[in-house]
């Protein structure tokens, strides 16, 4: 393992003042503030929380893919000491539905009672929900609970519920696709007449579970005479979680309060508004208690919505020298049992990213979301930029083998050149600023993938299934032009700097860098400036966590409130030091007068003088408080090359990752350790995906995941050590200059794994086309390849 | 209310605690809920992802799998007895390495750490692997969770 | 097939309840004060030892015994002691214990390997040999082992002891030899002789995950380089742990060359009965993976072999 990147620490924790150096702290790798509660156990999760007189509630749910409820007998359950009481569908006539589309002339929205009312589409939605004085006296009241259940016909394979005849998931639509478009651009026909190769692929994202190591939790308490719902609960977004209870719930938005506490992971899997979230809500009011409810791990599997779910077939117009004429593509993503609006994210944001780093001039996509007798499917770490990666990278792969070409030189061929940008994609997408050429030259170099090719030769000889896969990926982020988000910064009287924002970390350390970059602008020491989050009560408004945004908006927003706040304390500095505010300097602690630096004021002194009204500048209000809702221009598009090595055993079909490199551009970097970390984890569960995770269920629709023992999550073994580096090319598109890095490694690593493998198997001249790379699927693709040897 | 409710002393952290629970109750039920220690988290509840694990009588433990009544007198250790103002230097080298990021599966790492220390206090690469294996962390925090563990044994340097 | 999804097809999957029904709780102090609960509450009684198997049944209530009967309480059942040509191991020995004896390593080291691959380090300190035997999961790799070394089971009931035969123990899956009323107390085996040697391979998806197939081999050979025992042990490739007899017959009274190495792996692979698996693998992946995995286990043990001769 190369320890020589380790990292310079060069903060200190809150209370310990190092010194800033000149540059300030942006850039630096600080370590993170949180650590020292979080090492000791001292976080406040969901489920460490407590309130007084709290019941528990536990959930009655579907044993069946799709069935008529025909009836629900629930007089058994107040029999059992301890239990609360009991609520069924019947009991919220007057609760709202949960969020689905809007209906247009290509989708088709599915109303979704909290507790299922005639039909249950998916093993695990809920029917019924149980309240007692602990968790394991509601788990025996869920037990008393009868629901007779018709069994009716489910579809589980998203292929098959395209056909005509298939089960409906709704009897009220037609067929089950609720979602179709076709976007063409440029002249697709004309390109595939002149190409001198077809290649045409099918492709499969299966289904995946998020799985935070934390589960879904919500504590709901209703305070009656101030009519104020305060919710806590594991939400990567709380005002569209307020809002969308008081709307669902029938209470004013000023009437729902919204806390996020410490969270134990998300990755878009804490995105949606759950039946449970309105369930336990809405009994917190009703029985007039705080109502607590925490996932079990079976609950997280079988009901927190899956990630990816797509089939792909793509048809690829090549010219004899590689060159990319043009591409036709048709998604079809397993939607689950209800079209809700992040079911829908998916695959539309693949059909957007789909041509990835390359001048591809014409090209056909449709996309189908299709309904199957399954939890709906959601965002999960990249969240269909995964799978525009997966379809385009893998492309590239299988056109570089037919025409013998090395995956290297097949991606120069095709990339967008560096001075086209800004260059506007068939999906309709105007990327801000690449130099991919670059970015995988510092790649090649930095793997010694020359040596890497030597060494695979070597291993060929001696019969070795050595394979080394590449994908250059890239991404949408940065969300986006129609949705701001906001941080408000606060100087105390005593000059301590106190930062809310609307974004809010499930691990990703937000704390660190907005106080390395308020501190940055104010010129005080990181130890003075302290960030809040994950509350409803502390700003006005804010948007979701997710997409690899917070750095580019959370961190803009914070930037430019401590501007605001800069500005305000020059003027009031100015009066103080009796020189022009414009030429006043920030830095150090204090407030100088560039002209002259002894003139100077302690920035703390500044910060008094604020409140006091005869200390002023005439005409300036008193107080230091300053607010930005951030709305950026555009999107911005990290791009990256990640190189993996693999070997396949040749009797067992095991695969075994045995090098792993990654070049990312993300732009500008606020903490270079942070960022580290968010590319190990997103290499993590890209690896994930394409070795051994899967959702499953069998042909009835039971999930045949529901713990860790069956759902596979990556450890110590799955990946050797990570060597990582970058390029760096600031984005224009936002004042910080940075670009997102959170779902970067998840992105990239899938197809880069696929790949190597794909070119481990090169003597078989297979393609690769399911995932996970389970040892058992690799050895048949060996063996009906028409070409094992023994 | 309580079903063949016993009363019990758990030895937690070097303290006795009298606490009346039912046998089908957890270890990591009634640390969190009764002793208030809610260091051991509930990633799995099934013995799958380590996040519940605490020492017992010097060996780590999955706690989710443990009867809270099976364990009486024996001396447990979570990871809130790991420091007293002062971190354990394995909590010191955590935060430098970086090896946390949610922090939810934190806990559960220390204390597999531990127990890997307290038996090969100078452990390679692959063993720290090996021994660090029963600890899911989605996060995917393993390369510094190696790294910190490597650096609490001053093995940083020899293994790099 | 893997426990769960077994248990889940019995149960039905719409219950994702994680917390056992409640039962009453007895921590006897004796192996006979057990025994006489056992015999009170009969079926309705489960007994608990490391609790790795028998508590996560009860989380998910597929199992809901009234009565738990701990035996953690109960003194002289951890032990490895090696005697008058045998080793005798406690039915409360945990892995761990197995995994750092000294007598284990010199005479018995398939034990070791095999141990060290169970679960993970947390379930290794605590899980029991006794335990995991007397649960009779066909994924549970104790099992194989044991086949392969021709262990003995003492049981111990009311009326006294019993001697049980490993080819007896396996009774079906999740069914051991042990009746209503019997307590594993003691494996006992015989000492392999100067020339053994043994391995335990297993094929897994991921460090720590139940078996997809795995292969336990205890081979000894004579001075001539000739085979005098060979034992080899399936794990989760049948309703129970299996042994493949076919395969020792193919190797015993025979000089053993890759020749015979192959054929005793192709044996092998006819005396396995595995079954489809939608996450590990079809019946036809695992046989052949008992053929490869056979193979190189009796490349690994008759190394050991040759080396200890």
């Amino acid at each position: 393992m190369d320890m020589s990147a380790t990292s310079v620490v060069v903060g200190e924790r809150r209370g310990v003042k190092p010194k800033p150096e000149k540059e300030g702290f942006v850039g630096k790798p600080l370590k993170r503030v949180e650590d020292l509660k979080l090492v000791r156990g001292l976080g406040g999760f969901i489920g460490d929380l407590k309130v007084e007189g709290m019941v528990y509630a536990a959930f009655v749910r579907s044993p069946h893919a799709h069935a008529r409820i025909v009836g629900v007998d629930s007089s058994d359950v107040l029999r059992l000491d301890g239990v609360i009481g009991v609520l069924t569908a019947k009991d919220l006539g007057g609760v709202g539905n949960l969020p689905t589309v809007d209906e247009d002339a290509e989708k088709k929205p599915t109303p979704r009672r909290p507790l299922a009312v005639d039909v249950t589409r998916y093993v695990g939605e809920a029917v019924a929900v149980v309240l007692a004085k602990d968790r394991y006296t509601a788990e025996d009241a869920a037990e008393l609970v009868r629901v007779d259940y018709e069994p009716l016909e489910a579809v589980v394979d998203v292929e098959e519920a395209l056909k005509p005849g298939s089960p409906l998931v709704h009897d009220h639509l037609k067929s089950n696709v609720c979602y179709h478009s076709v976007n063409t651009v440029g002249d697709v026909e004309d390109a595939f007449a002149k190409a001198d190769h077809v290649v045409s692929l099918r492709l499969v994202n299966q289904r995946l579970a998020p799985a935070p190591l934390e589960t879904r939790g919500i504590l709901a308490s209703y305070d009656r005479g101030n009519g104020e719902l305060k919710v806590w609960a594991t939400t990567q977004d709380p005002h569209g979680l307020r809002d969308t209870l008081a709307s669902i719930l029938g209470l004013p938005q000023s009437g729902v309060r919204v806390i996020a506490p410490d969270m134990g992971g998300a990755f878009g899997s804490k995105i949606s508004v759950y039946p449970e979230d309105v369930v336990v809500s809405y009994a917190a009011i009703r029985f007039n208690r705080p109502v607590k409810w925490v996932e079990t791990r079976r609950e997280n599997i079988v009901t927190t919505t899956h990630g990816r779910g797509q089939v792909q077939y793509v048809e690829a117009a090549v010219r004899a020298d590689g060159r990319i004429l043009g591409l036709r593509v048709k998604i079809i993503s397993d939607s689950g049992a209800y079209n809700t609006p992040g079911a829908l994210d998916n695959p539309t944001l693949t059909a957007q990213m789909f041509t990835g780093e390359y001048d591809i001039k014409a090209a056909r996509v449709e996309v189908y979301s299709v309904l199957t007798n399954k939890v709906p499917q959601d965002a999960y770490r990249g969240a269909g930029r995964p799978e525009a990666a997966y379809l385009i990278e893998r492309t590239m792969n299988v056109i570089a083998r037919k025409l013998g070409m090395d995956p290297i030189d097949i991606r120069r061929i095709n990339y967008i050149p560096r001075e086209a940008f800004p260059y506007t994609t068939p999906g309709g997408l105007t990327y801000d600023l690449a130099d991919y050429e670059a970015n995988l030259e510092r790649a090649l170099e930095f793997s010694a993938y020359t040596r890497l090719r030597r060494e695979q030769g070597e291993a060929r000889r001696q019969g070795r299934l050595m394979g080394i896969g590449v994908a250059t990926w890239t991404e949408i982020c940065g969300f986006g032009p129609g949705l701001p988000q906001t941080a408000a910064v606060t100087v105390t009287p005593a000059g301590e700097v106190m930062v809310s924002i609307g974004g809010h970390p499930h691990g990703q350390g937000h704390h660190t860098p907005i106080a390395q970059i308020v501190a940055d602008e104010l010129g005080v020491d990181i130890g003075r400036v302290s960030v809040r989050h994950g509350d409803t009560a502390l700003l006005p408004w804010s948007s979701l966590t997710a997409g690899s945004r917070s750095a580019a908006l959370t961190g803009s927003a914070a930037l430019l409130s401590a501007r605001k706040i800069k500005r305000k304390m020059s003027l009031i500095a100015s009066k103080l030091l009796d020189s022009d505010s414009s030429e006043l300097v920030f830095s150090d602690g204090f407030v100088y007068s560039k002209s002259n630096p002894s003139r100077k004021v302690r920035f703390e002194e500044v910060a008094d003088a604020a409140y006091k009204p005869w200390k002023l500048p005439e005409g300036l209000e008193p107080t230091l408080y300053e607010y930005t809702a951030y709305t950026p221009p555009d999107y911005v598009f990290p791009y990256g090359t990640h190189i993996a090595v693999v070997e396949v055993d040749r009797d067992t079909g095991e695969v075994e990752v045995l090098k792993y490199f990654a070049v990312d551009d993300i732009g500008r970097v606020i903490n270079p350790m942070l960022v580290e970390g968010q590319v190990h984890g997103g290499i993590m569960q890209g690896a994930g995906q394409a070795l051994i995770e899967e959702v499953a269920y069998d042909g009835g629709g039971q999930p045949l995941t529901q713990s860790f023992a069956e759902y596979l999550i990556p450890s110590t073994q799955t990946l050797p050590n990570i060597e990582w580096t970058r390029t760096e090319t600031p984005t224009p598109r936002n004042p910080l200059g940075v670009k997102g890095v959170g779902e970067a490694g998840t992105i990239a690593a899938t197809p880069t794994i696929v790949n190597a493998v794909e070119d481990a198997l090169s003597e078989y001249n297979v393609v690769v086309d399911r995932m996970p790379l389970r040892a058992d699927y690799i050895l048949s693709l060996i063996n009906n390849s028409g070409k094992r040897q023994n | 209310m309580l079903v063949n409710p016993r009363r019990i002393t758990l030895r937690v952290n070097g303290l006795n605690h009298m606490v009346t629970v039912e046998p089908r109750e957890s270890l990591l039920d009634v640390l969190r809920k009764q002793l208030g220690l809610t260091g051991a988290k509930k990633g799995c509840d099934m013995g799958s992802c380590g996040a519940c694990t605490v020492m017992v009588d010097g060996k780590s433990r999955l706690s989710c799998l443990t009867l809270a009544v099976s364990v009486e007198g024996m001396d447990i250790v979570t990871v809130e007895g790991l420091s007293r103002g002062e971190l354990d230097p394995l909590q010191e080298a955590f935060v430098r390495n970086d090896a946390l990021q949610c922090g939810f599966c934190t806990p559960g790492q220390v204390m597999s750490a531990k127990f890997l220390l307290d038996i090969i206090p100078k452990p390679s690469v692959e063993e720290v692997k090996y021994y660090m294996s029963g600890n899911i962390c989605r996060c995917g925090a393993y390369p510094k969770i190696i790294r910190a563990v490597l650096d609490a044994a001053g093995e940083v340097k020899r293994n790099g | 097939m893997e426990t769960f999804i077994l248990v889940f097809k019995v149960l039905g999957f719409g219950d994702l309840c994680l917390y056992p029904a409640s039962f009453e709780y007895y921590a006897p102090a004796s192996l006979d004060e057990a025994i006489d609960l056992l015999n009170k509450h009969r079926e309705e009684a489960r007994v608990l030892a490391g609790g790795h198997s028998l508590i996560p049944m009860m989380k998910l209530r597929v199992l809901r015994p009234a009565y738990v009967i701990d035996l953690n309480r109960v003194k002289g059942l951890k032990y490895i002691e090696e005697k008058g040509g045998e080793i005798r191991i406690g039915a409360l020995t945990t892995y761990y214990d197995v995994i750092t004896s000294d007598i284990v390593k010199r005479r018995v080291p398939i034990l070791a390997e095999c141990a060290s691959v169970v679960a993970d380090p947390q379930v290794r300190n605590w899980g029991t040999i006794g335990g995991s035997l007397s649960h009779c999961d066909p994924s549970g790799d104790m099992g194989s082992s044991i086949l392969a070394l021709r262990a003995k089971m003492v049981a111990k009931g009311s009326s006294g002891e019993r001697v049980i035969e490993s080819d007896d123990w396996f009774v079906g899956s999740f069914q051991s030899a042990l009746k209503t009323g019997e307590i594993l107390r003691e494996i006992v085996i015989p000492t392999p002789k100067p020339g053994s040697g043994g391995a335990y391979l297993k094929l897994e998806r991921k460090a720590g995950d139940y078996a997809i197939a795995a292969v336990g081999v205890q081979v000894t050979l004579d001075g001539s380089g000739s085979c005098t025992y060979a034992g080899i042990g399936l794990t989760a490739v049948g309703p129970t742990n299996l042994r493949a007899k076919k395969a020792e017959q193919a190797l015993v009274g025979r000089k053993v060359d890759d020749r015979v190495i192959e054929e005793a792996a192709r044996a092998a692979t006819e005396d396995c009965r595995p079954t489809d698996d939608p996450l590990r693998g079809s019946a036809e992946y695992k046989r052949a993976m008992v053929g490869v995995l056979t193979k190189r286990a009796l490349n690994k043990a008759l190394a050991d072999a040759k080396r200890s001769r």
